[in-house]
């Protein structure tokens, strides 16, 4: 049981060690074997294996790597990078079939891992199982949903929300919400329905256009740049119907709107206007 | 190119060449003489023994030499090892070494008188 026991735990070690020491090894431990007879000290034999194969496996290791003669496989690449081979042997049969079926294995496993969790992550409002895609859809669009009553009660001229002016159309409603009740809804046409756009002007505090500057839109799925023309309009299309930071850059210095701003389609533009004391005002016109 | 390590010199290869400054020995009876000198302390499991073995042998601090004619006549299936002058001359200096670390620690009283 030693022996047998004890020559596959040799095949740990690195192959010129087990070619020139295998039979060595396997010889004394027959010796002490022999010598050794009754439970404990059986036993103490199974642990000085044991423990020197913890010891001396690493050690060798080390040594076998310290006195290679031939260039290894990542000198020999030429800058390329590469694994350093331990093995010198070509590998074996066993050994490759074992390793196939590990990494099959392994991918296959985290490809359920992956498909399980996709399938059961909480989804509020649905009222069944969907598929992944849908499920990335559905956290878009809630991610999307502005927040209606966000930015109330702020400064007379300025407005948190530039869609404020306008009712959120029910249609627009309808359909954000669609998804969410029906699990047959386009992916694609959804997506679609979920951006709008945002232009404006940018003026200073004297109502002159300003151009060449940076509009900057920051929000979770990103940042969105836009400059700002002669006649100081910007505009952004395609914008994901979400809240968003603005800032403006002008000559290398950042002017942010600290509010969050809710983006919705909008057919009049903004107004920006850059106040005195480095602020920044949005205002809807109508307001 | 980088060789294996004996500087310093590990506690197993140390055993191993005094436990062949008295004759030529084979894996299993170093294993035991080792064993025997350090007061059972010390066994070499194959893995240590074997890869101490290597590196003395590519120290050149000892040598294999050829099959041993038993006292029956019968040439046992064992390789045999040697100390060689290099292996004793280091095994000397690194005993003279610890005979001086064991003089300090006896006149700073660390050691009783019992060890020699």
């Amino acid at each position: 049981m030693f022996e047998k026991v004890y020559t596959r735990l040799l095949r740990l070690y690195p192959s010129p060690f087990r070619k020139q020491y295998a039979d060595e090894a396997l010889q004394l431990l027959r010796d002490r074997h022999r010598d050794e007879t009754g439970f404990f000290k059986r036993a103490r034999l199974l642990w000085d294996l044991v423990v020197d194969v913890f010891v001396s496996l690493p050690q060798e290791y080390r040594n076998s790597d310290a006195v290679r003669d031939e260039p290894t496989l990542s000198a020999s690449a030429e800058g390329i990078p590469s694994f350093m081979v331990l093995e010198k042997e070509p590998l074996g049969r066993g050994a490759i079939l074992l390793g196939s079926a590990l990494s099959v294995t392994t991918v296959f496993a985290f490809g359920l891992l992956v498909r399980w969790s996709m399938d059961y992550l909480p989804v509020p409002g649905s009222n069944g199982r969907i598929t992944p895609i849908q499920a990335v859809v559905e956290r878009l669009n809630r991610a999307t949903t502005p927040d209606a009553g966000e930015g109330d009660g702020e400064g007379a001229s300025e407005s948190t929300s530039v869609g404020a002016s306008e009712p959120q159309p029910r249609a627009e409603r309808a359909a954000s919400l669609a998804p969410a009740s029906s699990s047959t809804a386009s992916p694609a046409a959804y997506l679609a329905s979920a951006t709008g756009s945002w232009r404006g002007v940018l003026t200073d505090a004297n109502a002159r256009p300003v151009r060449s500057a940076e509009i900057h839109l920051i929000g979770g799925h990103g940042e969105l740049v836009a400059l700002t023309g002669e006649d100081g309009s910007f505009a952004f299309s395609e914008v994901a119907l979400a809240n968003y930071e603005v800032a403006v850059v002008l000559a290398g210095r950042e002017i942010a709107y600290l509010k969050t701003l809710p983006v919705k389609n909008l057919s009049t533009p903004s107004k920006l206007t850059l106040a005195p004391g480095g602020r920044l005002v949005i205002s809807s016109p109508g307001k | 190119m980088p060789k294996r390590k004996l500087d310093p010199l590990p506690a197993a290869a140390f055993q191993i060449m005094l436990a062949l400054a008295d004759g030529d020995l084979h894996g299993y009876a170093i294993m035991r003489q080792v064993e025997e000198q350090t007061g059972g302390r010390l066994r070499l499991g194959p893995g240590t023994l074997y890869g101490s073995i290597q590196a003395l042998l590519e120290g050149k601090l000892i040598e294999e030499i050829a099959r041993h004619e038993d006292a029956d006549g019968r040439s046992e299936r064992r390789r045999y090892y040697r100390l060689t002058v290099a292996g004793r001359k280091l095994a000397r200096s690194e005993a003279e070494m610890m005979a001086d670390v064991l003089r300090v620690a006896r006149a700073r009283k660390i050691l009783r008188g019992d060890y020699v």
